[in-house]
């Protein structure tokens, strides 16, 4: 049985073991429909996860994240096609597949007349643990998630943050070799998301394959390995986060700032070619580049200033992920 | 981070709650806190010392048991009978709502395990109700007036019978609309009330059904044809409760189907053993009904797991996988079994005076009741997803066109009703209503109706076998791993 390491000073990096890119997949999924009635909620998904990979799952709401994480946690059943989670298969060995997947949705439901302790309890009991190992598994599930001080505490009286840990907890208590987390950091406040990442990182060096959903990029691709965006039940892209701007052009966005009037910068934009406007701001503009080379940008700032434009800044914005989706999205709708 | 010690004591290598049911130990942890239980529980022994207060008075002034005793079983009745079964209804409902059920899904509990733990929460309530006023029965009996072995008796019946109810709602639970919840209070009320009359009268005239010239054999036969029905019904709803929230590999549709068998069995035992009790055929039929009906309206499942628990295990397992494979294709087997068993039973147990020809419609348009809806299902709604509620309402149409027909054609000796033979439901309740006094007309109804009968079964099988070749036979032939 894996005990979760202790948790190490919040500063210092958390190792993680590397990703066997030759390593058969634990998650396989095979032209993976589903049907509510008239809505296509997943149309024709297909893609692997490696053993030991954090995979960021990213779409809009209604874009099919739960409903993708819900099939593979055997909770939905596919309209068509294949999901096979340690070999097995969701269809036909559903408890097999329930013995190595942990499932952690977006909003749990909580019990009355129940302690946190009696909780994870419960769920020892119910996962098979008899009264010692099941002790242990509940202490140590408790310390990792450092619920042992509310350990008396009634479910429906705990915070958000709280409550999240312990739906963790829940999860972690039969030791599952994959997790599938929806909307884990959802609703939680800044210092309880902080620290929820910090328990996924800490779980990613347990070697645990971690499928992770979020609608908030830059959340997942700070210690995600590989992110899958899913837009209208369709895959649009899946591989780093880097890739996202290759996949969507290679043009670049420029904070330029002026000491005189902004509309002597406007009128040079207009009359260079392979820049634009694209958005005016309190000390200058935001220029947009066609081509983001350095040697183009460096071009473009040294004819700035021998045209006598008096440039007091030029700084190359970095994109938000966010924008990258967007444009992909735009993009693939345009195709 | 914390790393103070944690609250959890040292506990031993195994307790006793490691050998029971999970859902249980939470249940009870839950319910016994729950304000519903401790309000009943406070509220029944606060009475029950009121009554016997009260009772004690009217007896020392008129020697009269009555009152004590009348009050003593209402006050019971109410909890077992009534407040404890209702709570099962939200047992799995309730839960699909708070969003609780799917973490326990991902656990080792099956889904019958999860129904039943709840179940046996309410079991369990009931139980440590009925111990708690054992010692009000006991002081009754030495005030006198009370036959103590009849009391504990009938506390025994009463609590089955709450465990009965308790399995009816649990089982309803996963399938609630406001339609079926007011259903269920209204059938838990209705049958309840038959039930308790039918308890007063067994217990005590200590007969069966037959009064007190009963000989203390038939006593016991019927009480273990009780007990085993009751058991069968407790298996069967929590079956169809796991069905609901279990996953496409479990099979549930072979345990209920084998329940079904099982009323059957019992009831055989019984008429065997207590003459002129045909009655008891009649009694396992209704369940068995049910579970034919539930069985013809499941689809069949296009993955081996079902399927293959039946390969491999010899050649009386793999047949017995052809009547008890999830789908209509094998229910139809299964009805085609139970009618004939059923009809056997039926003229080698003399039932039915089968001389007189109204018997024989009744009894085969009651099979084609049950058939021919199903083939208007399987042609025009294929692919609905609520056949069963298709079959209530084709059912319930054909009963109101039955009703209007009657109050339309007094004439008993129409020849205009003849035409409705084409209708086995309208046949089979004519013939409940005492409408088919029409002499000269038996042999073309029961000819009619037999042939509906027979045809709609053919037509079914017929439907059946391109949905067995296409769905059912390509996964018996897949390997198992």
């Amino acid at each position: 049985m894996m005990t979760p390491p202790p948790l190490p000073p919040e500063a210092l990096p958390i190792p993680r073991p590397p990703v066997d890119p030759t390593a058969p997949p634990v998650i396989s999924v095979r032209d993976l429909h589903r049907t509510f009635g008239l809505v296509q909620a997943v149309r024709g998904i297909s893609f692997d996860v490696l053993p030991g990979q954090v995979v960021g799952f990213i779409g809009a709401n209604g874009a099919g994240k739960t409903t993708t994480m819900r099939m593979m946690a055997t909770l939905d059943m596919p309209t068509a096609g294949t999901i096979s989670v340690g070999g097995f298969d969701v269809l036909n060995d559903p408890s097999e597949v329930r013995r190595i997947v942990g499932w952690m949705p977006d909003s749990y439901g909580t019990y009355d007349n129940m302690t946190v302790l009696e909780y994870l309890d419960f769920f020892g009991r119910a996962h098979g643990f008899r009264a010692t190992e099941r002790a242990k598994r509940v202490r140590e599930v408790m310390d990792f998630t450092d619920l042992t001080p509310i350990g008396d505490r009634m479910i429906n009286k705990l915070s958000k943050g709280m409550g999240q840990r312990l739906c963790l907890g829940r999860t972690l208590l039969h030791d599952p070799q994959v997790l599938i987390l929806d909307e884990p950091a959802a609703g939680l406040d800044p210092k309880a998301r902080v620290e929820f990442k910090r328990l996924v990182r800490l779980l990613a060096a347990a070697k645990k394959t971690i499928f992770i959903s979020s609608h908030i990029l830059t959340e997942l691709s700070e210690m995600c390995d590989t992110l899958l965006f899913i837009d209208a039940g369709q895959i649009v892209h899946h591989g780093a986060a880097e890739a996202l701007d290759a996949h969507v052009g290679a043009d670049a966005i420029v904070d330029v700032q002026v000491a005189g009037p902004i509309a002597a910068l406007s009128d040079w934009i207009s009359m260079q070619p392979g820049i634009a406007l694209a958005e005016t701001r309190k000390f200058g503009a935001a220029i947009r580049f066609e081509e983001a080379s350095p040697e183009f940008l460096a071009a473009t700032l040294r004819k700035m200033v021998l045209d006598g434009l008096p440039v007091t800044g030029f700084h190359r914005e970095s994109r938000k992920l966010e924008d990258a989706f967007i444009d992909m999205i735009k993009k693939l709708q345009d195709q | 981070m914390n790393t103070s010690p944690t609250a959890v004591a040292t506990p031993p290598k195994s307790d006793f709650a490691d050998w029971i049911n999970p859902m249980l130990v939470k249940e009870l942890r839950q319910s016994l806190r729950t304000k519903v239980f401790l309000i009943t529980f406070i509220s029944l022994h606060v009475l029950m010392m009121v009554s016997l207060i009260l009772g004690l008075i009217v007896a020392s002034k008129t020697g009269d048991a009555t009152v004590s005793t009348v009050t003593f079983w209402m006050m019971i009745s109410i909890p077992l009978i009534y407040i404890i079964p209702m709570r099962g209804l939200g047992a799995i409902s309730g839960e699909m709502k708070a969003n609780t059920l799917e973490p326990v899904f991902l656990t080792r509990l099956t889904s019958f395990r999860i129904v039943s733990g709840k179940w046996l929460s309410m079991v369990g309530q009931t139980a440590l109700l009925v111990c708690s006023v054992l010692p009000y029965a006991f002081l009754r009996y030495f005030l006198g007036g009370v036959n103590i072995a009849d009391e504990l008796g009938s506390l025994g019946w009463l609590f089955l019978g709450s465990c009965v109810l308790s399995a009816v709602t649990t089982g309803s639970s996963p399938y609630q609309t406001p339609l079926t919840r007011a259903l269920c209070v209204f059938g838990i009320i209705f049958f309840s009330q038959i039930a308790l009359s039918g308890l007063g009268a067994l217990m005590f005239s200590r007969g069966s059904m037959g009064g007190s010239s009963s000989s203390p054999l038939e006593y016991w036969v019927f009480a273990a044809t009780l007990l085993s029905f009751a058991g069968l019904a407790i298996v069967l709803m929590l079956e169809t409760a796991a069905t609901r929230i279990a996953p496409l590999a479990e099979n549930h549709s072979a345990s209920m189907r084998l329940c079904g068998a099982g009323f059957f069995l019992v009831a055989i035992v019984h008429t065997f053993l207590i003459p002129k009790s045909e009655y008891m055929l009649f009694a396992s039929l209704v369940p068995v009904l049910v579970v034919i009906l539930i069985a013809l309206s499941e689809s069949p499942r296009d993955i081996p797991g079902p399927y293959r628990a039946f390969l491999g295990r010899g050649p009386l397992i793999g047949l017995a996988g052809r009547f008890l494979y999830p789908g209509w294709p094998s229910a139809l087997l299964y009805t085609f079994l139970a009618a004939l068993c059923y009809s056997l039973a039926v003229v080698f147990n003399d039932t039915f005076d089968f001389d007189d020809m109204k018997n024989w419609i009744i009894w085969i348009s009651l099979w084609g009741a049950v058939l021919w809806p199903f083939v208007f299902i399987r042609l025009i709604l294929p692919k609905t997803a609520k056949p069963l509620l298709w079959f209530i309402g084709l059912q319930f149409a054909a009963f109101l066109f039955t009703i209007l027909f009657i109050a339309a054609d007094q004439s008993t000796d129409s020849s205009a009703r003849v035409a409705l033979s084409i209708c086995p439901t309208c046949v089979f309740f004519l013939g409940l209503f005492q409408q088919l006094d029409m002499e000269g007309f038996h042999i073309i109804i029961l000819s009619v109706v037999s042939a509906v009968t027979v045809g709609s079964f053919l037509l079914l099988f017929l439907l059946s076998v391109p949905v067995w070749r296409k769905t059912i036979a390509p996964l018996l032939r897949l390997p198992k791993h």
